[in-house]
């Protein structure tokens, strides 16, 4: 592309660039400035010297982080909990779709819809306090849960082996309906007539779903994986802030739990950073090979 | 279909969002508003004596926890308006809810922008303490500005060669105006506590010792129905029923650092800790101890209290009074009997309890670094000093909360019986600030007389050596501060999850121990206890 075009490219398009124009703005201020501060990961940072009066600490917040007790427990925890919600909880939203779609009764069709995005409006807070309270001694899973397990009814958030089912559920309970709405407007794009002709040849309406529509919706599915495999480190740490007790840390200490205690709670700004950095590298990481995959396998990828 | 090429800005969305995250609370120190700068700050007599109300437009800000969830905002507090037409410099609060203090001082801190007077927990609510806080110069050192500007406070100072003592740092730096304590009440007021009319119903004296004890919640459990007869609350430490000392001071330890015979100890690496854990582990598996009890917030314990579920739990005195009368409006009968703190065997005088130090440091109101006025803001929190101030901060305002008897205050019925119904707690946090720590002198005789005292409600029961074993307000040196905070939360996080393994039932509490003990010695538990040892030498010596 030379200087020529490009120069003409602006002017016809001017009021197009000047209509983006807030858009890059917003990414600059609020979310590249932002990343300056990062540099604090690699300093003793002191608010009242700030990022440029603060001492240098190399890479001794890190080493500290790979050398600390936790460390091991905490990577653990959280590729436990983002493996398990990434094969469950990334694959009900599906589910869901794929047999939404064969309802054919309209009105109870958006029924389920409804009720099944419900609890996505509903706050975290009243989530964790819903979780709770169910599943304390005495509350309504915990005393099914005991029925079924012979168990000795105790709050269910207090056994560590526990959580990271609790964890999973309650997700797939508070998402699933409202991530398959992407799924569902995939499925609207699928042509009616390859499902004509599919009948016509005499295939059941199991036989239409395995080779119409879920090849039909595949490539919205690996680009929602990519996104996903993204964000796999950053696994909900609100709603692990609002269920977990030390009783538990064993299976529900997660890396972003553990930034939260040491940044808010310690005030070791600069050590909670680094493992943040520590963290968001490994999800760019993940992005990264994953998509790579994806482009060799299916030939969809983000870029 | 869907067009797979269109997504190309989506990368660039996501890496943006995914390092952003680690970038959250990092912001510059902006420069404060200095227009106001170069008004004069008057009313400064020659003799140095400020004149009350200091006549001033500034407006100071001001940052605290609040008082009271009775109104809205601080400044419909009618003592909080009191204060300030009193000192006559208009106050610009923050508040943040008690429950969350520690995240929100911590983003105070972190933004850099601090306001002119902030009133926390400098000791113990910050890491590395108060030398630290000084040295990375979120406060400044008071001592020439109290000896100039803040007579009542040295006058006080140095009538309590004690107290004095213990508000100062290890360097001897002034760096809050202390929220001080008389001792009596003020400094003791919970314990260990059961319901007096099960006790008599099923015949059995007030528990004593640990065996006692269990004798007693057994006979609840059995013969009273109570489904958890010993309870809990937890609110702020998962351990809170624990902490000051109740049941694990029978095994001659607590959860925290104290002193035997002028050595700093551990207690969670003494045999009297597995000791204790076996112990309550047993409870909980009898039914005798509520098995949520570290989950359970203070209306929990409410419940189980007003419920008739738990017997018997561990409070302060104001709260069992609450109780009592709340109970007795259905239950003539119902009483509450405050017991000893457990001890192993009959005689023994019990090692923990609560009992605090004369000085905490909680409540202590610091002048930030960046303060423009900072002389104005050691003047006005003079005030709490005087003998006017005191009467203030403890009575209201005469006419209102408190009458001169004979020379001496009188609760008004405002107090005593409130016409809106409130609790004379709730109707003294909005009249006064006695219920409530802060920069000024704690009265005990205040306190005295509004709690119930009596055969029953006998403090004097809650009595122990407290305060021979437990740390005194040390400081930790600004330079061991960061490693010994380190060292401190990993340990912390231990601890609290083997007790709790071991109290539920998960761990048998032997091998817990045994491994407990080997992983604070890997986690460098004997450096905590070398700088904990350093810190109270100092302290000695001050």
């Amino acid at each position: 592309m030379n200087k020529e075009r490009i120069v003409k490219d602006f002017k016809r398009n001017k009021w197009l660039y000047a209509l983006a124009l807030p858009i890059v703005a917003y990414y600059v201020v609020f979310q590249y400035f932002p990343m300056l501060g990062a540099v604090i990961a690699f300093q003793h940072y002191s608010p009242m010297k700030g990022i440029l009066g603060s001492e240098w600490a190399g890479l001794s917040h890190f080493v500290a982080f790979f050398d600390s007790y936790y460390f091991g427990r905490l990577i653990r925890n959280t590729l436990y909990l983002s493996v398990y919600s990434l094969l469950f909880e990334f694959s009900a939203p599906i589910v869901l779709a794929l047999f939404m779609n064969e309802i054919r009764f309209r009105f109870f069709k958006s029924l389920v819809q409804t009720v099944s995005f419900l609890p996505y409006f509903v706050s975290l807070i009243v989530v964790g306090g819903i979780i709770k309270d169910l599943t304390r001694s005495g509350g309504l899973i915990n005393a099914a849960y005991t029925w079924l397990t012979g168990g000795s009814g105790q709050d269910m958030l207090q056994q560590p082996e526990l959580f990271r089912t609790i964890y999973v559920l309650s997700e797939i309970w508070q998402r699933a309906g409202w991530e398959s709405i992407i799924y569902l407007a995939a499925l609207a794009t699928i042509p009616i007539q390859q499902y004509e002709a599919a009948r016509i040849d005499g295939a059941s309406r199991w036989r239409q779903m395995i080779s119409i529509t879920l090849p039909g919706l595949l490539p919205t599915i690996v680009i929602m994986l990519i996104l996903r495999v993204g964000h796999m480190l950053d696994i909900g740490y609100e709603k692990i802030l609002l269920l977990y007790n030390p009783v538990i840390y064993d299976t529900a200490d997660v890396i972003s739990t553990f930034v939260y205690r040491k940044g808010l709670l310690d005030y070791d700004w600069s050590f909670s950073s680094a493992v943040g950095l520590f963290n968001s590298t490994i999800s760019l990481l993940l992005l990264l090979i994953a998509n790579w995959v994806s482009r060799k396998t299916t030939g969809n990828s983000l870029w | 279909m869907f067009a797979v090429k269109k997504y190309t800005f989506l990368p660039i969305i996501l890496i943006v969002l995914l390092l952003t995250a680690a970038c959250s609370g990092t912001s510059g120190s902006t420069p404060r508003n200095s227009s106001e700068q170069n008004q004069a700050e008057t009313a400064q007599p020659a003799d140095g004596q400020p004149l009350y109300p200091i006549q001033t437009d500034i407006e100071l800000s001001y940052w605290l926890q609040s008082p009271t969830t009775l109104k809205p905002s601080i400044h419909d507090i009618p003592f909080y308006q009191e204060w300030q037409k009193r000192i006559g410099v208009p106050l610009r609060f923050s508040e943040v809810s008690p429950a969350q203090a520690g995240e929100a001082f911590s983003v105070l801190l972190s933004s850099g922008n601090l306001p002119d007077i902030i009133e926390y927990n400098w000791l113990s609510g910050i890491p590395g303490g108060p030398e630290k806080a000084l040295k990375d110069g979120y406060i400044i050192r008071l001592n020439e500005l109290i000896d100039q500007y803040a007579p009542n406070l040295k006058t006080f100072l140095q009538a309590h060669p004690e107290l004095d003592k213990l508000v100062k740092t290890d360097n001897g730096d002034y760096y809050a105006f202390p929220f001080l304590k008389e001792g009596g009440m003020t400094t003791q007021w919970a314990g260990p506590v059961l319901r007096k009319d099960w006790l008599e119903e099923l015949e059995l004296p007030v528990p004593e010792t640990i065996d006692e004890w269990h004798t007693v919640l057994t006979a609840f459990k059995e013969r009273k129905g109570a489904k958890v007869p010993l309870t809990f609350s937890s609110q702020t430490n998962v351990l809170q029923g624990f902490l000051d000392g109740a049941f694990i001071g029978a095994f001659g330890v607590i959860r925290g650092f104290y002193i035997d015979e002028g050595k700093v100890q551990y207690g969670p690496l003494q045999p009297g800790y597995k000791q204790f854990m076996a112990t309550m582990s047993n409870w909980r598996e009898e039914g005798l101890l509520d098995p949520n009890f570290s989950q359970n917030d203070r209306k929990t314990q409410d419940a189980h209290i007003m419920t008739g579920a738990a017997g018997a739990t561990y409070s302060s005195g104001a709260n069992i009074d609450k109780w009592e009368a709340a109970l007795q409006t259905e239950d003539k009968q119902a009483a509450f009997i405050f017991a000893p703190y457990p001890v192993l065997k009959h005689g023994d005088t019990p090692k923990f309890g609560q009992e605090a130090w004369l000085y905490g440091a909680e409540g202590s109101a610091a002048v930030s670094a960046t303060s423009k006025h900072a002389k104005l803001a050691v003047q006005l929190l003079d005030y709490a000093y005087s003998e006017e101030g005191y009467l203030l901060f403890n009575y209201g305002t005469e006419g209102q909360s408190y009458t001169l008897k004979n020379g001496k205050p009188e609760l008004t019925e405002l107090i005593t019986n409130n016409p809106d119904h409130l609790s004379y707690l709730e109707a003294l946090s909005l009249y006064t600030h006695t219920v409530n720590p802060g920069p000024y002198v704690g009265s005990k005789e205040l306190i005295g007389r509004l709690a119930i005292t009596n055969e029953d409600h006998n403090y004097d029961r809650w009595k122990t050596d407290n305060l021979k074993h437990v740390l005194p307000p040390v400081s930790i040196s600004a330079e061991e501060s960061n490693e010994y905070a380190r060292i401190m939360t990993d340990v912390n996080t231990l601890v609290d999850e083997t007790t709790l393994k071991v109290i539920l039932g998960t761990v048998p509490a032997e091998e817990a121990h045994r491994d407990l003990a080997a992983k604070l010695d890997a986690l460098g538990i004997q450096r905590a206890l070398e700088i904990q040892q350093a810190a109270y030498n100092r302290f000695l010596n001050r």
